[in-house]
């Protein structure tokens, strides 16, 4: 599939379709960002919190619980970074398709209006402006479910793996 | 009644005069008989000399009349003898005639035929000349072949040489990108007809130069004239028109080309613009646009305190400086004024005051949640509107008519559109705001006890 076949379906699918595509770009740009940070940077960042606390002299004291918690926040607040976002997208791809189905049955029902009539080739613009955006919502959404859907339990498990390698005492 | 009267009086005086002549009669009966016979005689012979003379008169006329005869006799031989002579000329001429026209049936043979084709083929391309842009770039071919069209005589070499011209010169005209003057109806000020550079695309498309009206051919027959579109085309059309326009020579540039000379356009004047579309929405429409505007202006209200405050905090948690402007500095000022007491009041304290600070973080987040879930469910209850007034139409007036029920349909169809447009960038506003307030949350809510606990073990030095 060239580029030309690209234009060709993106021209048909109208310009939710190309609205869709950026959505659907960001959202694994956003997915791919978080699967480096846990394959690559989480590890520098769980490994740097976990040597601040082994190097205190005091691991005991309520001021040392404050500081352990704080040092786990900044390990979540890392690993929690663009989650939110990120299910924001997926949950807004299907919501696009949708809007890309109105949009394509209005200009179905513009067509019918000048034309006065049931020209089922020149509505058929029309019906791919509405099928084609529903179809990548659901697309775009359902390949971003399955690296979503598992993120937040990833999330909590790296965070409690710092904080079970923080002893106390 | 005096008109009748006068006749009467008249009848009255004549009879009067009558009598009296009557009576004045009488005197005469004493002259005496023998004076009468003589002035009988005397008078008859006086009338038949007369007599005589007008007889002898009369014979003399006779002659020179038999001569007069005689001669217009001749006259009346001499001109049938003419006659003769001229009918029969003019017999030969008919014949003549007929021959010849046999000779030039005979001779123009299949031409006859061709000429035939030939006019219907000008009478055929004349209109699709006539209707082209073209047409008011190079002018009076239209003339040149509506007069070979309706001519009943044999038309020049000259003059069929006009068709295939024409036709010639309209193919090249449909591969020219060009500019030419031509007279627009209703561009002038208060809608008069003026001159105007245009610029023309092939036969298709053409738009004047230096204010980007598109402009379609108008008017039948020979009789044709270019006006501008009442509905111009906007967005692409008319900035590609523009960078048609500025283009120079060899360039290559997108432009729009009507393949149907106009009727495209026409119809996408017809398009309901953006306000027609927001009209369409009718009332529902216009409370989700309201909702929407609403949400999207908390939402960036919100992301600009968020980002400032999160800014601020982040720079007093490097600084450790206690103050009022931001919660974290607000937390180290709790700090600073129980830095006496001991470790579980100083929690107490830390932990009221963070509770405290929580609520100006999430404060509106809610709102914009709650107006992102209500856009397309307001968008839902404009499609069901508007499918009851379909059904109201249908159930009024039949379902014969579909632009009866279009009012509805648009209406539902627009809803659900503004709904979900609305439902967009709300949810993303949303899902921005909440990210940011957690992070804020987080910095408040762990951070502030370890930074304190960072602080007190600074400030006591290597004791603890």
């Amino acid at each position: 599939m060239g580029f030309q076949d690209l234009q060709a379906f993106l021209d048909r699918g109208g310009p939710v379709l190309i609205v869709i595509m950026f959505a659907t770009f960001l959202m694994w740009a956003l997915i791919l960002e978080r699967l480096f940070y846990f394959r690559i940077a989480h590890k520098h960042v769980a490994a740097d919190a976990i040597a601040q606390w082994n190097a205190r002299a005091d691991r005991k004291s309520v001021p040392a619980h404050w500081i352990r918690d704080k040092l786990v926040s900044e390990v979540r607040a890392k690993a929690e970074a663009n989650v939110q976002l990120t299910k924001a997208m997926v949950a807004l791809a299907p919501l696009l398709g949708l809007l890309g189905t109105v949009t394509g049955m209005v200009a179905v029902f513009d067509i019918m209006a000048i034309t006065s009539g049931a020209d089922a080739k020149a509505m058929s613009a029309g019906v791919s402006r509405a099928t084609i955006p529903t179809m990548a919502g659901m697309v775009a959404s359902l390949s971003g479910i399955l690296f979503t859907s598992g993120m937040d339990r990833r999330v909590s498990r790296a965070v409690q793996a710092v904080e079970d390698e923080m002893e106390i005492g | 009644m005096f008109k009748i009267k006068t006749p009467l009086k008249a009848l009255g005086a004549s009879l009067l005069i009558g009598s009296a002549s009557l009576l004045a009669a009488q005197p005469a009966l004493s002259q005496s008989l023998s004076d009468v016979l003589a002035a009988v005689k005397r008078d008859s012979e006086q009338m038949s000399s007369a007599d005589a003379a007008r007889l002898k008169e009369f014979q003399a006329d006779t002659a020179s009349q038999s001569a007069r005869m005689s001669e217009a006799r001749g006259a009346l031989a001499a001109a049938e003898g003419r006659a003769n002579q001229l009918s029969a000329e003019f017999n030969a001429n008919e014949a003549t005639l007929g021959d010849l026209e046999g000779q030039v049936s005979n001779l123009a043979g299949d031409f006859q035929e061709l000429l035939g084709q030939f006019r219907s083929a000008a009478g055929a391309t004349m209109p699709e000349i006539a209707n082209s842009v073209a047409n008011f770039d190079y002018k009076d071919r239209v003339e040149g072949i509506a007069e070979i069209a309706e001519a009943r005589v044999l038309p020049t070499r000259a003059q069929l040489e006009r068709l295939p011209k024409a036709m010639l010169q309209e193919m090249i005209a449909q591969s020219e990108v060009k500019t030419f003057t031509a007279t627009v109806n209703g561009i002038g000020p208060d809608g008069s007809n003026a001159e105007a550079e245009l610029i023309r695309i092939g036969v298709f498309t053409a738009a004047t130069t230096n204010d980007r009206k598109f402009v379609e051919v108008r008017g039948s027959g020979s009789d044709t004239f270019l006006q501008a579109f009442t509905t111009q085309p906007a967005g692409p059309f008319a900035s590609s028109i523009g960078s048609l326009v500025r283009a120079g020579e060899g360039q290559l540039v997108k432009a729009p080309v009507d393949p149907s000379k106009g009727n495209l356009f026409g119809i996408l004047g017809d398009l309901p613009s953006f306000a027609d579309r927001l009209a369409q929405g009718g009332a529902v429409g216009a409370v989700i646009a309201f909702l929407a505007i609403i949400g999207i202006l908390i939402g960036l209200f919100k992301i600009f305190t968020l980002f400032t405050m999160g800014g601020a905090m982040r720079g007093t948690a490097k600084t450790r400086q206690a103050g009022t402007s931001n919660p974290l500095a607000r937390v180290f000022e709790v700090y600073e004024n129980n830095r006496n007491a001991d470790v579980e009041t100083l929690e107490l304290k830390l932990d009221e005051q963070i509770l405290r600070e929580s609520p100006r973080i999430e404060r509106f987040n809610d709102i914009i949640k709650v107006l992102a879930a209500i856009a397309p469910l307001m968008g839902l209850l404009g499609t069901v509107i508007g499918m009851i007034i379909t059904f109201t139409a249908i159930t009024i007036y039949g379902a014969g008519d579909p632009k009866l029920m279009a009012g509805g349909i648009s209406v539902a169809l627009m809803t659900t559109v503004f709904g979900l447009v609305a439902a967009i960038p709300l949810l993303l506003i949303h899902a921005v705001v909440s990210a940011m307030a957690r992070g804020n949350q987080q910095l408040l809510d762990e951070q502030a006890a370890g930074l304190v606990a960072e602080k007190m073990e600074a400030a006591h030095g290597g004791r603890a």
